[in-house]
């Protein structure tokens, strides 16, 4: 299993946001970005998330992601950046948005992509037929 | 709608095994390169028996694509899987059974270069 980890060892005060419960439980309640809120959505409703993300390949592009928050925001706590918006730069404050949003979004996917994988294949077939002539259709 | 990219992408997890079938016959067969990029991908992560030969031993496909993007990507996949045992047995098969002299030379380049990443 891999565990997600904003943490490093080097920094107490690093962004973190991984605990042994959920790798994301970092508290969201007083968000003031959209995109906070839309994390806290996506993974807060996925109650399952460290067990049920059996995807390497998203793990390990969150995990990305992740080391570079901790490159941008060196030393300041995810709280601290969160709770201190409004003062950061609009460089810095659209940076740290800007990766909020990117995991946000690979959440998202996660979400269609296990979704689909509930339906039988006689159904994505059909999506699939539909899907590829759609393109077709619009390259022509 | 969902995207294709999502539903190749859980064709390739889907607990079925006939989404591999799905994927060889619609996907691998598809005229759009992209949809082929995505497909034979999707095959490599699978990687179990069925979906590697698929792309390593169907002259045209997967890594015998003639769109270098495709079989470039392919490639490239198969370099990220963590377990290549399989992939390489399939390769030792084509080089040393296959009637196709194209297809063995490319699945001998293929392993050669998996193997340089040991």
């Amino acid at each position: 299993m891999v565990r997600l980890s904003l943490h490093t060892p080097k920094t107490e005060s690093t962004v973190k946001a991984a605990t042994h419960s959920n790798p994301f439980s970092v508290s969201f309640k007083n968000s003031i970005s959209p995109d906070f809120q839309m994390l806290k959505k996506d993974i807060f409703e996925r109650q399952h998330v460290e067990s049920n993300v059996k995807n390497t390949s998203l793990l390990n592009k969150i995990s990305v992601i992740s080391a570079k928050m901790n490159n941008k925001f060196k030393g300041i706590s995810f709280n601290g950046v969160r709770n201190n918006m409004e003062t950061m730069s609009n460089k810095a404050k659209t940076s740290f948005s800007g990766l909020v949003s990117k995991i946000s979004s690979l959440f998202r996917k996660e979400n269609k992509v296990e979704e689909l994988k509930t339906q039988p294949v006689a159904a994505l077939k059909e999506m699939l037929t539909n899907a590829v002539s759609s393109r077709a259709a619009q390259s022509m | 709608m969902y995207k294709v990219e999502d539903i190749i992408q859980a064709l390739g997890e889907h607990e079925d095994s006939t989404a591999v079938t799905v994927l060889e016959e619609i996907g691998t067969n598809s005229s759009d390169e992209y949809v082929r990029k995505l497909t034979a991908e999707a095959l490599a992560k699978r990687n179990s028996h069925e979906s590697l030969r698929i792309i390593l031993i169907n002259s045209g496909k997967g890594i015998h694509d003639l769109n270098n993007t495709v079989s470039d990507a392919v490639v490239s996949t198969l370099k990220s899987l963590e377990d290549k045992e399989e992939a390489l047995r399939i390769l030792e098969d084509t080089i040393s059974l296959h009637s196709d002299e194209m297809v063995k030379r490319r699945a001998k380049e293929v392993k050669a270069i998996l193997l340089s990443l040991n």
